[in-house]
């Protein structure tokens, strides 16, 4: 398998050997400069990945309890999403390499509506298919139950969806969402959980946990068999039929605390949690994952629950929050020892006029855009900061297709600049510790929903919140040295817009 | 800049010719002509950004046309020449950028609102406007384009002689409004030359425009519903009257047919707006170059979905096609993408698609022009103008036989 993975890659297998020391998907994807590995041979890196090494050294800021070693932590790991239609919306592959992009995701319930299972596995997979010589992650598409909650009806044995393009009905069973996964050929499937929205509560969250750890069963049961026992006829009864090739991930469900104060809700909450993240830990996948998450809950639960999950999961396997893009989100997260994350708010928010930028978000629709000759970012070094003004782009964004090109250029580099800052900040030992950021994360989102709440924008389109941010974080969002003098251009607006 | 004819008398009853367009001081190698202005929506490609613009083949990829009405409403004057001109407001500064009222798309001139103190045209924001000569120039001035054209009133072909001898006039008179008011007294200014589908009114137009100091000129009036078979005779009336040292622009002429007609009558420089509405109709050029060496002219129907020319990759059976455009093709499309992945982004309304297309279309269609400019050089032109337009010919009828 490790062999035909590789040619489908383009490179001839050095030797089918399972290399260690690179089939770690965290830190495959988040390597400093010198150590990244070019697409190629990534590509034959990621062609060997089969196991996870015990000698894994993750990158984490939290040191879990247990440990007594003193490494340092965390791989901050942004995984585009955005990629229903086998596409990073208005960006080519090389654009997406130029930027620094390891990994997309695609989603199974999309792609296999159109263009079909069937014809991606004719083609040769999702990687040759779109020509993608990175990493590919298919999401198992439980969170159409909620995004398409109208068209899906959950069952027992698995969720039928009524098919937006010619409203025929189509069962998703967890062995069925395994199967297309495999036929995909991304290198991380997930295993089909029940999502619930967030906001709800009562019985059914408790249901849908359990019914996801049922359903996890379903799809991992004859995998673990087919790694012991490799036996042919075996092969055509799993429902996991690439364990070898493809990485499956778990996914934990189960409520969060929707109102702080009603206390049995909360523990019945956390409770539920704590019985997935066991349950699944006990199953010993190669990646977990922590879904049922940026529902429109409040933020307070938000990360707590991500709090509860990542001390719960093995510290050597990547953990993976579903869903989350806020750039301050991701911040907290990583501090809280999440490694990857996905999100269509870079792009999305990019084709609506609006850039991210180490203050915040940039209005690019903004009047006081018109005449402002400034890139959108004078410290981003990307293609569209060096060449575009904030001025010539105020009047393509949202009207000409060339707008929300270059505005979610900008948005996807600003994020892998992001995840690069926090992981070199998190290994030179510069991100906060555990102890101290609970309480910061407290802060920084109350400050942030009291301004968002006030809606508080300045007349220079910037969002205040975030200028907040800078003033308030450690500079774990901006480099140690350039700290200094971003908070003096920072007062300096303040001082003009007073 | 500086022009100059290289090979003349290729074909077309000696009119057609091969030029070189020395852009000064952006690159040393010339652009051959004939060739195109590559057509953009606020000085960008529609969906080609800066680092796929280099990837197609230079120095023909250089060359752009700009509409300045494009920046009326923003950004202002003011911040285009702070920032610096087109060149550094749009990250492109090798590029030769030519700019003219007129896109084709967009910015369609409005006979009936032209009144004597300027030209009215819709714009891309939805409303017309009249524009003065004295606005245009100073929108030129700011943008720093490489040529301008003066400004226009085009009519339409169906218009009455009178109005049609008034555009004549208004558009001589302003000419020399934009002469007098160009700090640069016209170094970089095209003249335009109009007169609708009227051979002694073209004639007129040219003769006078020739005598202004300009290094080169606009025909204007073109594509606004003149009869085909009489364009011919309208081209010659203009070029024959134009200094033959002078670069020729045209715009509105934008069908492969179009390019070989106009090439026919002298033309050099083509705005073209084909290659947007190909892409925007998930088409794909695929005609070959090299039609001048096969003999026989044996086309056979190998597929329903095309025309020989182009391809609709809408097409279920390009579903699971794993070849790319065009075998052989080098542009970033064919060799990266495939006819079934394309045919997907199309399916799913994807923008991709239409970037992936345009780059592929507009490196075909710089090919085509290039295969043109080498049967111009070996004295065929006539020849590729005849198989070009048979093969398009033989495979109608037989299509039409077939169904």
């Amino acid at each position: 398998m490790c062999c035909v993975k590789q040619q489908r890659a383009g490179v001839t297998p050095p030797c089918c050997l399972p290399l260690p020391e690179v089939n770690k998907l965290g830190s495959e994807v988040f390597m400093t400069a010198e150590e990244l590995p070019t697409p190629r041979e990534d590509a034959a890196e990621r062609a060997c990945s089969t196991t996870y090494s015990e000698k894994s050294l993750y990158h984490r800021s939290v040191l879990p309890p247990t440990s007594t070693e003193h490494r340092k932590y965390i791989i901050c790991l942004w995984v585009n999403f955005e990629l229903p239609d086998c596409t990073i919306k208005g960006l080519t592959n090389n654009q997406l390499e130029e930027i620094g992009c390891q990994i997309i995701l695609g989603n199974t319930y999309h792609l296999a509506l159109r263009p079909g299972a069937e014809l991606i596995d004719d083609l040769g997979g999702l990687h040759k298919f779109m020509n993608w010589k990175r990493a590919l992650l298919t999401d198992s598409g439980g969170f159409q139950m909620v995004s398409l909650l109208h068209l899906a009806d959950i069952t027992e044995q698995g969720v039928t969806f009524q098919s937006p393009v010619d409203a025929k009905p189509m069962l998703l069973t967890p062995e069925e969402s395994i199967q297309i996964q495999n036929k995909i050929g991304a290198d991380i499937i997930m295993a089909l959980d029940d999502v619930v929205k967030t906001t709800i509560t009562g019985p059914r969250i408790e249901e849908a946990m359990y019914r996801t750890l049922r359903w996890i069963d379903r799809c991992i049961a004859v995998t673990i068999f087919v790694i012991f026992h490799v036996i042919s006829w075996a092969h055509s009864r799993t429902a996991h039929k690439r364990p070898d090739e493809q990485n499956l991930f778990g996914i934990v469900q189960g409520g969060l605390d929707p109102v702080l104060r009603v206390n049995a809700i909360l523990i019945k909450a956390i409770i539920s949690r704590d019985i997935c993240v066991r349950g699944m830990v006990d199953r010993n996948l190669p990646g977990y994952a922590i879904g049922g998450l940026s529902g429109g809950e409040d933020k307070d639960s938000f990360w707590r629950v991500v709090a509860q999950c990542t001390a719960a999961l093995p510290e050597d396997k990547p953990r993976y929050v579903m869903g989350v893009g806020y750039p301050l989100d991701i911040v907290v997260c990583s501090a809280l020892g999440a490694d990857m994350y996905d999100c269509v708010y870079p792009t999305r928010t990019a084709r609506f006029g609006t850039a991210l930028i180490p203050e915040g978000l940039l209005k690019l629709k903004n009047q006081a855009m018109a005449n402002d000759e400034r890139p959108i970012d004078p410290t981003c070094l990307c293609m569209v900061c060096k060449n575009y003004t904030r001025a010539y782009l105020h009047c393509i964004v949202t009207k000409d297709p060339m707008g929300s090109q270059l505005v979610s250029y900008h948005n996807l580099s600003y994020m892998m600049r992001l995840s690069k800052d926090l992981h070199t900040s998190i290994v030179e030992g510069r991100f906060p510790e555990y102890g101290d950021f609970i309480f910061l994360i407290i802060c920084l989102y109350r400050v942030f929903y009291v301004c968002s709440s006030l809606g508080v924008i300045s007349q220079s389109g910037f969002a205040m919140q975030w200028r907040l941010l800078v003033l308030t974080s450690p500079p774990a969002v901006l480099r140690n040295n350039r700290g200094l003098a971003k908070r003096n251009m920072i007062d300096e607006k303040l001082n003009k817009t007073n | 800049m500086r022009f100059a004819v290289t090979r003349a008398c290729g074909g077309g009853g000696g009119r057609a010719r091969v030029g070189a367009l020395y852009i000064g001081g952006c690159t040393t190698a010339p652009i051959e002509t004939p060739s195109l202005l590559i057509s953009t929506r606020k000085g960008l490609p529609t969906f080609v950004s800066r680092d796929h613009l280099a990837t197609l083949p230079t120095p023909d990829s250089l060359l752009l046309h700009v509409s300045p009405l494009h920046f009326l409403d923003c950004p202002s004057s003011k911040t285009i020449s702070n920032i610096g001109g087109l060149h550094r407001m749009l990250g492109l500064h090798e590029h030769f950028f030519v700019a003219a009222p007129r896109d084709s798309l967009e910015s369609l001139p409005e006979s009936e609102g032209t009144n004597k103190l300027g030209a009215s045209f819709e714009t891309p924001c939805g409303r017309r406007l009249v524009i003065k000569p004295s606005a245009y120039v100073e929108k030129i001035a700011s943008l720093k384009p490489n040529l301008w054209a003066s400004m226009a009133d085009e009519v339409p072909a169906w218009v009455s002689e009178k109005r049609n001898k008034t555009s004549v006039d208004r558009t001589l008179r302003w000419l020399d409004e934009c002469l007098a008011l160009d700090p640069a007294s016209g170094k970089t200014m095209l003249g335009v030359v109009v007169g609708g589908s009227n051979i002694e009114e073209r004639k007129h137009c040219a003769i006078e425009v020739a005598t202004r100091n300009v290094p080169g000129f606009w025909i204007g009036g073109f594509g606004l519903g003149e009869n085909v078979e009489e364009r011919s005779a309208l081209l010659n009336a203009v070029t024959d009257n134009l200094p033959e040292e002078k670069v020729r622009f045209i715009s509105g002429l934008s069908l492969p047919e179009e390019v070989l007609q106009g090439v026919a009558s002298g033309i050099d420089l083509f705005d073209s707006t084909y290659i947007y509405h190909l892409t925007l109709g998930g088409f794909a050029l695929i005609f070959p170059f090299k039609i001048l060496d096969h003999n026989n002219l044996d086309f056979q129907l190998d597929d329903t979905v095309g025309d020989r020319t182009k391809i609709n990759l809408r097409a279920t059976i390009y579903r699971k096609d794993t070849t790319p455009i065009v075998a052989n093709c080098s542009c970033f499309t064919c060799q990266n993408h495939t006819r079934a992945y394309i045919n997907h982004l199309l399916n799913v309304h994807e923008m991709l698609a239409h970037i992936l297309l345009e780059i592929h279309n507009t490196h075909h269609y710089l090919g085509f022009f290039r295969a043109m400019r080498e049967a111009i050089k070996g004295g065929k032109f006539d020849l590729f103008r005849h198989r070009f337009i048979e093969s398009r010919r033989i495979h109608l009828t037989s299509a039409v036989l077939c169904s």
